[in-house]
């Protein structure tokens, strides 16, 4: 990986806690200690942990044997509590954000920052205006702490910690993660963004999203990641839940671009209410492994989900990503869109769920997969299972596979291209339709990691 | 190209493998499932591609009626060796009734890049405008189903 522009770290022996490597009930105690959280919580993160003890290590999908679960801090504390000013922000964690330019997209175009670095969020703010109407933008740490009816009433809810393994280690460890609630009517033009880092090495880093967007408000989260260039393997096990709620409208981004050397296993899902929306758009190019399939539970009468994706998939890397749609009302309409590009001996896998239940009359469903091939080293899967469990729903789903075409090479070079600008054009043009979606910036972006990935197979 | 035609009118659980393993090999396959009666109707297809320049096309429709089960799982595998592979998956599934059940997993395994792999799955009702159309030249919603049916399962 010579183009991982991110793979930089500042010292790690600034940290003011750093736990035992290692999980036990004491690391989880003293988290919840040093964090003065509710009984509750602690019972929760108790429970979580004999929960993970117990469950076996998922077996289908990707390979996780290359975790060494005993060999990992799974709490970092890098500071006291999240500024709200980056002038505050210590020297040596104000370069890592500078760096990735965080500070100058919140000057221009977001509405909200929040900075996370390893387990703690160390900075936070958001616009004045978005304050006065009522939205709330913290870490989850401080939203705890804060509004703790709340976040009693949501967390776990929608992703219980006995839904999987890395659920219930996510529930047991957590720190750190956004706390969003936008109130009944509220419109947030410009989006909110969070940047997740993990910098020490050996490290997990266990966010908690909770976002709650009240009758007919609307939100846009992004998310972005990045790691150090190290050689032993990190852990990312974040647990993202979305409260939508009855005509309101989420859409969460995420462009996840992790050094790869990083298992990236996180649960995402939002429970969407009569006549809301949501929209996932998840970008995935870096990590070693990627498992994440955002799911959308279909509620409400009306309610429609909705997945965008990208996948580029390079050496030693399998991208493992999907979407899952449960419809449980009637008149549900969701979509999935999943691109994924393979490369290099990448492996890249769509594996999602459409399940249509019988109560959820005249739901529609569309599923598209498109995957590109780029040499014989690479490989390319599709696993979808759909379940129509009422005559009266309707489903399409459709797949290919193949490499880039050489008659539209061909043509391309005939107008006087080279083979690789022909080749970017190609493949600019296959993620075009979820590109769209993004914000321009990330767009850039987006276009400019590609191409950076497909350095040698694309010009 | 050569073709294989299969019926499966009765409850059950068929595997069919279909090898493609030798070089320049073509084949239509089209298997029909009737699942008018109720019951559990479960088939799992598999075109496994082991040798160069193969072609083939898959396809299975079913008709799922009142009480029934339909489960579809068809799998392309493309091995490293299977260079010029083309072929695609269909499945296609009409519910009759609104306890009808079914389950489409069309799934790809590539492992080679020089190939065309593509699938398509649908499950969803008879298209109420072409019976309007049948019933407004007289026949009753029955027949015009019945009639839509059978051309659908090309009977």
């Amino acid at each position: 990986m010579d183009n991982y522009s991110l793979g930089f770290h500042s010292e790690t022996d600034k940290y003011q806690y750093i736990a035992p490597k290692g999980l036990s009930r004491e690391v989880v105690i003293s988290i919840s200690n040093q964090k003065g959280e509710p009984d509750w919580m602690l019972e929760i993160r108790l429970a979580a942990l004999a929960k993970f003890e117990e469950m076996p290590i998922p077996e289908w999908g990707a390979d996780l044997t290359g975790i060494n679960w005993e060999d990992m801090h799974y709490y970092l504390k890098s500071v006291e509590k999240p500024y709200t000013n980056w002038a505050e922000v210590p020297e040596s964690v104000r370069r890592v954000f500078e760096e990735i330019g965080v500070p100058e997209a919140e000057r221009e175009y977001l509405a909200g920052v929040g900075g996370q670095y390893d387990s703690e969020v160390i900075y936070h703010s958001l616009k004045e205006a978005l304050a006065k109407s009522g939205v709330i933008f913290l870490s989850m740490d401080e939203g705890l702490k804060q509004y703790p009816e709340i976040v009693k009433k949501h967390f776990g809810k929608i992703v219980p910690y006995g839904d999987n393994k890395l659920a219930a280690l996510n529930t047991a460890v957590w720190s750190g993660g956004s706390f969003v609630y936008i109130p009944k009517g509220v419109v947030v033009d410009l989006p909110l963004q969070a940047y997740f880092r993990i910098n020490a090495e050996n490290a997990g880093q266990f966010e908690r999203t909770l976002i709650v967007a009240e009758e007919g408000s609307s939100v846009h989260y992004v998310e972005g990641c990045s790691a150090p260039a190290y050689s032993s393997a990190s852990l990312h096990a974040a647990v993202v839940e979305v409260v939508v709620e009855k005509e309101a409208k989420v859409r969460y981004t995420t462009v996840q671009n992790w050094y790869k050397n990083v298992y990236n296993l996180v649960t995402k899902r939002a429970m969407v209410a009569k006549d809301a929306r949501m929209e996932w758009v998840d970008c995935n190019l870096g990590s070693k492994v990627t498992m994440k399939y955002p799911s959308c539970i279909l509620a409400g009468k009306r309610a429609h989900g909705e997945m965008l994706s990208i996948a580029v998939a390079g050496v030693g890397q399998q991208l493992d990503a999907g979407a899952k749609m449960i419809h449980l009302a009637p008149n549900t309409t969701s979509r999935i869109i999943s691109k994924s590009i393979s490369q290099n001996g990448g492996r890249s896998s769509y594996r999602g769920q459409v399940k249509i239940t019988p109560k959820a009359t005249y739901a529609r469903s569309k599923v598209v997969c498109d995957a590109l091939i780029m040499d014989d080293l690479s490989r390319s899967d599709t696993y979808p299972n759909n379940q129509i469990m009422t005559g009266d729903a309707t489903l399409e789903h459709e797949a290919y596979v193949s490499k880039v075409g050489e008659e539209q090479l061909l043509y391309l070079m005939g107008k006087g291209m080279t083979e690789a600008e022909a080749q970017t054009m190609i493949i600019r043009g296959f993620l075009e339709p979820i590109t769209a979606e993004l914000p321009l910036e990330y767009a850039v972006e987006l276009n400019r990691l590609v191409k950076l990935e497909m350095v040698g197979s694309v010009g | 190209m050569k073709k294989i035609l299969k019926r499966y009118g009765q409850p059950g659980k068929w595997e069919v493998v279909i090898p493609f393993d030798k070089e320049g090999m073509m084949l239509e396959w089209t298997g029909i499932v009737d699942a008018r009666d109720p019951g559990e109707y479960s088939l799992t297809v598999v075109a496994e591609h082991s040798a160069l320049h193969t072609k083939g096309r898959v396809t299975i429709r079913a008709v799922c009626g009142e009480k029934s089960v339909v489960n579809l799982k068809g799998v392309i595998k493309i091995g490293n060796e299977a260079q010029e592979t083309d072929d695609f998956l269909e499945l296609r599934v009409l519910t009759l009734g609104s306890t009808s059940r079914a389950t489409c997993s069309p799934e790809l395994e590539i492992l080679a890049n020089n190939v065309k792999a593509s699938h398509a799955a649908s499950i969803g009702r008879v298209d109420p405008e072409q019976v309007l159309y049948l019933e407004s030249r007289g026949l009753s919603k029955e027949a015009a189903e019945d009639q839509i049916v059978m051309g659908y399962l090309g009977v």
